[in-house]
């Protein structure tokens, strides 16, 4: 009996040694550094990277943001599209809108849901 | 026994009788691909001739679609309206229904909201296009003096030799629209906005040789230009089932139109 209980628990410590926790996506932080009147058009571009949309000659950078429920984290989408050119809102739940002043600085900020 | 021998052919009947192509309306739900905040009435916040670009924007998020000048924006839904099933023998098949609700938010030259229309779509891809914004090759084409030509399925591999490159038999590269004027080759991706300037934007005095390299039964055209750098393009045509197969005489045609830009002795046979 005590050999098949140490067995076991052998058995069990090897399995929990091979598992790994699962990697979350989001990070919860992610936008956390954005603040109106201060943030510069620099800032958010070197931490979120390049927008997927620019508009009104760079007045206003959107961002596809897919979300990880799990940490209630967020993580940047690449733009992505069908076989057909119209791109698809599968990953990316989100649309992040910077709209920045004439001195490149942040003046709004609107954090959409788009897909369900 | 009797009994069972009716059933059996009461099912062969209906069988026969049911073979065919069948339709079957479901209650309207979001596909999951498209977006699903912009719904019928999505307009009714904004007020004509005072509401502006960046008010839409940033209520509604990124938009699927823009017009270079930013005078049109689009907005995509797409619903799952049936499943459709195709039954013959032992033998069927079936699929989705899609429709599309598109959103055309309107500007004036001062970025004005306008009005907004709204258009649908049946098709069984998922996805399916309609022609509702100028595509960004077109526009860039409309600044030059004349388009030589235009496509709007094609595939760019940069930096491939055609089918010499290492691997290059096996890539397919970046879709997009190909597009030659009397002074450019240019290449936008699906993925771009049309507002956005051309991945690849190319002078035809740029180029040193050009031609259409073979494998098989393939073809591709390919470009060298002086800088080094070399491009290959795949430029494909609807087919009659409903999907794209490469267009030879399209490549070729570039081929010889490039040809007939750059100085003779620097074109390749």
């Amino acid at each position: 009996m005590n050999s098949r209980f140490i067995l076991l628990l052998t058995v069990a410590l090897t399995l929990v040694g091979c598992a790994t926790a699962p990697q979350l996506k989001g990070s919860p932080g992610l936008l956390n550094f954005l603040a109106e009147g201060t943030t510069t058009r620099t800032e958010v571009i070197t931490t979120l990277g390049e927008p997927s949309g620019r508009f009104e000659s760079e007045k206003i950078l959107t961002y596809r943001l897919g979300f990880e429920p799990r940490n209630s984290g967020y993580f940047i989408v690449e733009r992505e599209a069908t076989a057909n050119g119209w791109p698809t809102w599968t990953a990316a739940k989100f649309s992040l809108v910077l709209v920045f002043d004439d001195h490149d600085v942040l003046r709004k900020r609107s954090l959409v849901k788009v897909n369900e | 026994m009797k009994f069972f021998s009716v059933i059996v052919l009461v099912a062969l009947l209906l069988l026969l009788g049911t073979a065919g192509c069948l339709i079957i309306p479901v209650p309207h739900s979001d596909s999951g691909y498209a977006r699903t905040n912009v719904v019928a009435h999505a307009s009714d916040q904004f007020v004509p001739g005072r509401t502006t670009r960046e008010e839409v924007i940033v209520a509604l998020g990124e938009p699927d679609a823009v017009s270079r000048d930013e005078s049109q924006l689009a907005y995509r839904s797409e619903k799952v309206v049936a499943w459709w099933i195709i039954a013959g023998g032992y033998n069927a098949t079936g699929g989705t229904i899609y429709k599309n609700h598109f959103y055309i938010f309107e500007f004036d030259p001062s970025g004005r909201f306008q009005t907004v229309r709204e258009t649908g779509q049946l098709g069984m891809v998922q996805g399916a296009h309609e022609p509702l914004l100028n595509h960004p090759a077109f526009s860039f084409g409309n600044s030059k003096t004349t388009v030589a030509g235009t496509t709007q399925a094609a595939f760019w591999l940069r930096n491939v030799d055609g089918f010499r490159s290492k691997g290059a038999t096996s890539s397919l590269g970046e879709a997009g629209e190909f597009l030659l004027t009397e002074s450019n080759l240019a290449f936008t991706a699906d993925s771009q906005f049309a507002n956005a300037a051309p991945s690849l934007d190319l002078p035809l005095a740029s180029i040193v040789s050009v031609y259409v390299d073979k494998h098989l039964f393939m073809r591709r055209l390919v470009v060298h230009a002086d800088t080094g750098a070399v491009h290959t393009f795949q430029i494909l045509r609807p087919n009659s089932l409903g999907g794209v197969w490469q267009d030879k005489s399209a490549m070729q045609a570039a081929c010889d139109f490039i040809q007939s830009k750059i100085q003779p002795a620097r074109a390749s046979p």
